[in-house]
């Protein structure tokens, strides 16, 4: 019999479909589920490490140790949980959910929005009062009250009808409609969004080329990042005491036919150029080292760039020239921008290079070759060779965005807002006042509140109580 | 001097606890008038501790976890007072006052150090953001409080008895405030993802990166917006909003105390 029903549908239950799917998917249930569904999803990305957010040292460490449950979480897809299909579908489900709410709802707000004559005598009225025997005095008072409490009056046969913020349910269009601009945002932040990470040292220039990038992600279309050169003149930290960077400026060239202008970047304050914008991220020294030979003849150098400061060793690679096999020299480093020895131990003043000293540690095949303090401009014997540190520069860490999607996205963030203040702080009261009787006046009170009646009791219950007084 | 109004605080908000619960235990009213009245004294120290505070750091207390709890109890303490005295919720602080008193102890032992306000936080809207923060997690306190309350109180209803409960707002109004608390907190918290998401995008170059604090704060919303739509369509009331309610501070404590604890998150906001 089922079987029956199911293959012999007519056409009117075919066509039922989609009001049957608009139904579901625009009801309030649908949305909670979702939610529900999403919360779920989010946790699980809090309580699983997610692979994104390791390094590949802690996720080796990690599959090491545990492989058996690396293998099966990463096989049910619960390492990238925030760019996994579910919650992309489960988020169009909200879409769609948030798209159909509103839909729904537009004939309810385009009836509440019309002027018509009010529901609470007929309707479920949610409060009620009747006040017997008041003068003429108290019902003038109840409306000059109600006016100043932002109410809006219209007289009708037998009293008068109170009505504040009649628009409210507009605010919950326009939260819904903050949802559906989000997404779009974040669609087209998805479908453009660019984002490289640069490390430049003062002087350094950017040309637009991909390879220049230490990482990049997003999609840019023909030479379009080609449009995006520019020098990187100077990096200006300012430090506490305790070195801590208060202040952080970097003061880029923008280069390019016609293009040519001076621009600052800041932490906090990224510059632009065109639909770019350059976010300064960091910042560290390097200093440039010479290699020679024992006579003084220049064999090789470069700027390098140092992860130094407090205790904190770094160090780079400098390649023999006389190896035919690329060996070289590990170079450790560690810096005294400004030098100065307390109680008999290196130390620094401050955190401009104003007087650098590198302790240095050069070894090779696991022999150290040389171990020692030197001054910036002084030169160090090792092997047959002089090193060098000539001077020292800053180098920045520069984000580079384009985001097209990004506008949108905080534009909703207004509309939603504003949406919810509407909505939800200033919603919608009435309150239908009926005089009965001539003389001995009666007063019948018939109220309505969006959201609550208790308080909109109360709150007309000290209006009468104060009015009352003489 | 901080130090001084600080332990003084501390001892206020404790005494004031110890007057909350024993009001509560011996069924007096009066004890628990006693108990704000401490609580408003202490809100006066507490303040001067604050005051203290800027003056020995030259901004807002907004940097660590020591600046973040001593102005986060402030708004709750401000908050609580606020309320009873509006809704005469003269019990309310048996559950908001030992909060902030365990707030206060958590950021205290993480070092009271003054730290700089470095380069990230230069910006307006670091103070928008932690604004609304805390002004989203003193309503969500405040509505988990009058959710006890109410589920206090509904349980003496029901037995019938005379209690001393009785002097405070009927079971319709503690039911409604709940729900007027949460949306003020919600409304808040929105402000606040908004401005962090633009603090970010200023910072960082990206609004939303799924960093655990940024997600619990999501996540918090999102149980706080479930609670009004089960609210305002499913007309969800009384002691269901209130359990709910109870469940739903464990979001926001973990997103305010647990995710730095626990995870690595970028909300130390330090430069490469």
């Amino acid at each position: 019999m089922v079987g029956k029903t199911r293959c012999c549908m007519d056409k009117g239950s075919l066509k039922r479909y989609p009001v049957f799917l608009f139904e579901l998917i625009s009801s309030a249930r649908f949305a909670v589920l979702i939610t529900t569904l999403i919360i779920f999803i989010l946790l699980l990305g809090l309580f699983i490490p997610q692979r994104p957010f390791m390094t590949f040292k802690e996720y080796g460490a990690w599959k090491r140790s545990s492989p058996r449950s690396v293998e099966v979480l990463e096989a049910l897809g619960l390492l990238h949980v925030y760019s996994h299909p579910f919650l992309t579908i489960l988020s169009v489900l909200l879409l769609l959910s948030v798209l159909a709410c509103t839909l729904k709802r537009l004939p309810e707000v385009r009836e509440r929005l019309s002027p018509r004559k009010s529901s609470l005598l007929n309707g479920p009225q949610t409060l009620r009062m009747e006040i017997p025997h008041v003068g003429e005095r108290v019902l003038e008072r109840l409306g000059d009250s109600l006016r100043k409490k932002g109410f809006r009056l219209s007289n009708g046969e037998d009293g008068f009808e109170a009505v504040k913020n009649p628009y409210s349910c507009l605010g919950s269009i326009l939260f819904h409609v903050s949802f559906l601009l989000i997404m779009t945002g974040a669609i087209i932040s998805m479908r453009t969004r660019f984002t490289g990470t640069l490390i430049l040292s003062e002087g350094q220039p950017f040309l637009g080329r991909m390879e220049q990038f230490y990482g990049a992600s997003g999609v840019l279309s023909g030479d379009e990042l080609s449009h995006l050169q520019f020098l990187l003149e100077k990096v200006s930290p300012s430090f506490d005491e305790a070195g801590n960077v208060i202040a952080l400026s970097a003061q880029i060239r923008v280069l390019g036919k016609g293009k040519a202008r001076v621009i600052g970047a800041r932490v906090n304050r990224p510059a632009r150029s065109g639909p770019y914008e350059i976010h300064l991220k960091g910042f560290g020294y390097c200093p440039l080292w010479i290699l020679m030979d024992a006579e003084g003849r220049e064999l090789d150098g470069a700027y390098v760039n140092l992860v130094v400061g407090g205790d904190r060793e770094d160090s780079f690679f400098i390649p023999d020239p006389r190896s035919k096999e690329g060996k070289g020299y590990r170079v450790s480093v560690l810096f005294y921008p400004d030098f100065v020895k307390v109680d008999g131990h290196p130390s620094t003043q401050s955190f401009y290079p104003m007087n650098p000293y590198f302790y240095l540690k050069i070894s090779k095949d696991d022999r150290l070759r040389y171990q020692g303090m030197v001054p910036a401009g002084e030169r160090v014997s090792f092997d047959g060779f002089q090193l060098e540190f000539r001077e020292v520069r800053y180098w920045a860490k520069l984000g580079i965005v384009k985001d097209s999607g990004k506008g949108i996205i905080f534009f909703s963030f207004l509309v939603g807002i504003c949406g919810l203040l509407w909505r939800l702080l200033f919603y919608r009261k009435e309150l239908l006042v009926i005089v009965k009787g001539e003389k001995a006046r009666d007063l019948i009170l018939l109220g309505s509140s969006d959201l609550f009646t208790a308080l909109f009791k109360r709150e007309i219950e000290e209006l009468l109580n104060f009015i009352k007084e003489p | 001097m901080e130090p001084i109004f600080f332990t003084l605080t501390v001892i206020l908000y404790a005494l004031s606890s110890l007057l909350y619960i024993g009001s509560f235990s011996f069924k007096k009213d009066r004890i628990a008038e006693g108990a704000s009245f401490l609580l408003t004294v202490g809100l006066l120290t507490h303040t001067v501790t604050l005051i203290a505070r800027i003056a020995s750091s030259g901004h807002i207390p907004v940097v660590g976890n020591f600046e973040n709890t001593l102005t986060g109890s402030w708004f709750i303490v401000l908050f609580t007072i606020m309320v009873t005295k509006r809704w005469g919720l003269r019990f309310i602080g048996i559950s908001t006052v030992p909060f902030c008193l365990l707030m206060l102890g958590y950021g205290w032992m993480r070092g009271t150090d003054v730290e700089p306000l470095t380069s990230t936080y230069q910006i307006v809207w670091l103070y928008i953001h932690v604004f609304f923060a805390w002004c989203a997690y003193g309503s969500y306190t405040v509505a988990f409080g009058v959710a006890v309350l109410y589920l206090l109180k509904e349980k003496k209803v029901s037995e019938g008895k005379k209690n001393f409960l009785q002097g405070m707002p009927s079971l319709d109004l503690l039911d409604e405030l709940m729900f007027r608390y949460t949306i003020f907190g919600f409304i808040a918290e929105a402000i606040m993802i908004a401005a962090g998401s633009i603090w970010a995008s200023r910072l960082w170059g990206h609004y939303w990166g799924w960093d655990p604090v940024e997600t619990w704060s999501l996540l918090s919303w999102l149980v706080y917006g479930n609670l009004i739509h089960l609210r305002l369509v499913f007309h969800w009331k009384g002691s269901k909003i209130a359990w709910y309610l109870i469940f739903a501070i464990i979001a926001v404590i973990v997103s305010f105390w647990g995710v730095n604890i626990v995870m690595e998150s970028v909300h130390n906001f330090k430069l490469s």
